[in-house]
């Protein structure tokens, strides 16, 4: 693979990891809003 | 019954137990069979990393925007007690034929799952066979004769004995195996895939879909990094000029400029040093090849756009629903975000690196084009990998793994697929959890029976649910969000309860770009795959005739299920 190749991949790769970590790291320190729980089922 | 919440109009309903939870449905809805077997393909057949560029500017332009407005859809309908799209048109457009717009969001989910848990029973009986030794095991030694045909051949027959030619007639194919497979087994194992869905819709969206997504995302990554680890250290295990890097870099290497047939548009593949169209090498002679420039060329672009509908399960109906699940004040914005990225991880960094670079590393690159062209989805992922995988030390168990992550995929998927109709029955015409379930299970046992036993059924249905009404879904879903319902009260729907603002900027980019993006796509689509669907085969027809009675009954469901609500009014 060329110098182009591996420079296109490395930036994709980058940004992908370190955008699926951060948007992992805010999901799990977001503060839990409305009423949680999964038990109000409708009937 | 139903009883009110203090804010909102709407019954009290499921949510979420967790963020995360939320998150891995999500994702588990997003991941699928494409990431792992038709991306690769796609990006290779189109360019490598220059397919990358309209493959991510219609992840950023298109994707990101439209899997923003799906979830905001979602949970504003989720707020008056709409968990379907019918019912969530309903609510931001008052116009009488609104709610029936909606249907498309039952219609093509309904539909794919139709066909999706076969193949989703294909994995599980692969990875069940897998795990027991019980894949062909053909010496080795065929593979490195020259003729890799003659090496595939068993794995060849052996998916034939079970999804037939064209994937479609399976039960009527047993002998073409060799009698590897016994029809009680596939309805076994397809009895037991469809109970495992039935089980967790039964379980609802907390203690079901959730609990799934908890357990099987995780799996399904770790299993992903242990094939990836796998197939990145092989080295040179046939011949100093193959490795696994020659794979990597035919996805990533940039190639601004393609051989293409110029009678049917396929890109060529090597031939005996030379190059031929890979679709008909005799009647296509490869003197009228073409240089096509990537970048301008509208085939391209077209798969690339398709791709990222195809893996972010965008205009599907799925999205909608998981997100009505949520709390009025509840974030999508960063959870939509989330959901994209760990799509996008799975498919470019580890979907890419698992199918290509392996066959490239035994087979060599060129072969590796030819299988990348010729195979297709199906065949790279049920003959090349278990033949390749056949080939490295512990083959067995790296099979059992492989196909086990693409159950996973496939389950999480599945239960997505039917989540709306499900919603359906629940939210509007009142059943029971329990009950919906079992009657869709049922509905989907039965109608599965049409892809089973009727060749070309599947491929139909695959056209029409799972690539042409997304596309016009999505443009309906933009047209009402945006156009109808508002770009302004859009923009603040979206941003109630968001963890992050959004740039400006994309108000402008969904309300014109996206719209405008789409509405291209959907014109190539017309003019690339309007002719021939006249000239079709009666088992063609009659799939046809099968979606048409399922989209009226739907269109009745709705009908009847406005009416009664209407008059206890």
């Amino acid at each position: 693979m060329t110098w182009k190749g591996w420079l296109f991949m490395a930036f994709a790769w980058s940004v992908i990891i370190a955008l699926f970590s951060w948007c992992f790291y805010k999901v799990l320190t977001l503060p839990v809003r409305g009423n949680r729980g999964g038990s109000q089922t409708q009937d | 019954m139903a009883q009110q919440t203090g804010r909102n109009a709407g019954p009290r309903r499921e949510r979420w137990a967790s963020n995360i939870g939320l998150v891995l449905a999500m994702a588990g809805n997003a991941v699928g069979l494409g990431n792992f077997l038709r991306f690769p393909v796609r990006a290779a057949r189109f360019g490598g990393g220059a397919f990358m560029i309209p493959y991510f500017v219609s992840f950023l332009l298109m994707g990101i925007p439209l899997m923003w407005v799906e979830w905001a859809i979602g949970r504003f309908g989720g707020r008056f007690g709409h968990g379907s799209t019918p019912g969530m048109f309903h609510r931001m457009w008052k116009h009488p034929l609104a709610k029936y717009i909606g249907v498309l969001g039952l219609f093509a989910p309904t539909v794919i799952m139709i066909y999706y848990s076969y193949i989703e029973s294909w994995t599980l009986a692969y990875a069940l066979r897998a795990f027991l030794g019980r894949l062909p095991h053909p010496p080795t030694a065929e593979a490195f004769g020259g003729n890799i045909e003659e090496y595939l051949k068993p794995f060849s027959d052996f998916f034939g004995g079970y999804a037939g030619p064209s994937a479609g007639d399976a039960f009527t194919n047993f002998s073409r195996g060799g009698g590897t497979w016994r029809w009680w087994l596939c309805i076994a194992v397809f009895l037991v895939c469809m109970g495992l869905n039935v089980w967790v819709l039964a379980r609802g969206v907390a203690r079901g879909i959730e609990l799934l997504a908890k357990v099987a995302m995780p799996l399904l990554f770790l299993f992903a990094f242990v094939l990836v680890a796998r197939v990145l250290t092989l080295g040179h295990p046939v011949s100093p000029a193959h490795s696994p890097l020659q794979g990597i870099a035919y996805v990533w290497e940039p190639q601004f400029y393609l051989d293409k047939c110029s009678y049917c548009g396929n890109t060529l593949v090597p031939k005996d040093g030379g190059l031929e169209c890979p679709k008909e090498p005799e009647k296509h002679p490869v003197t009228d090849h073409q240089k096509t420039f990537v970048l301008t060329d509208g085939t391209t672009w077209l798969e690339a756009a398709g791709q990222i509908f195809f893996t972010l399960s965008l205009g599907m109906g799925a999205i909608p629903t998981y997100a009505s699940y949520l709390g009025p004040d509840e974030d999508v914005v960063l959870s939509g975000l989330a959901t994209s990225s760990a799509n996008e991880l799975a498919e470019v960094v580890l979907g890419g690196s698992i199918a290509i670079p392996s066959a490239a590393a035994f087979f060599g690159l060129n072969l590796t084009k030819r299988i990348a062209a010729t195979y297709g989805t199906f065949g790279l992922g049920f003959i090349v990998l278990p033949a390749l995988f056949r080939m490295m030390p512990f083959g067995d168990f790296l099979a059992g793994i492989w196909f086990l992550l693409l159950f996973f995929a496939a389950f999480t998927s599945s239960v997505a697929m039917a989540q709306p109709a499900m919603a359906f029955f629940q939210d509007e015409l009142g059943w029971k959890r329990e009950t919906a379930a079992v009657v869709l299970g049922l509905f989907f046992f039965l109608s599965t029976q049409l892809v089973i036993f009727f060749s070309g059924v599947l491929d139909e249905m695959d056209f029409w649910a799972g690539s042409f009404t997304p596309v016009v879904f999505s443009m309906v879903e933009l047209f009402v969000f945006l156009w109808i319902f508002g770009s302004d009260r859009a923009w603040e729907e979206i941003h109630r309860g968001a963890a992050f603002e959004v740039p400006r900027i994309f108000h402008d980019i969904g309300k014109y770009f996206t719209t405008f993006f789409l509405a291209v796509v959907l014109i190539f689509w017309f003019k690339e795959r309007i002719t021939g669907l006249l000239t079709a085969s009666p088992t063609v027809w009659m799939a046809r005739a099968f979606m048409a009675v399922l989209l009226l009954v739907l269109l009745g469901a709705i009908h009847y299920a406005f009416e009664v609500r209407r008059a206890k009014v």
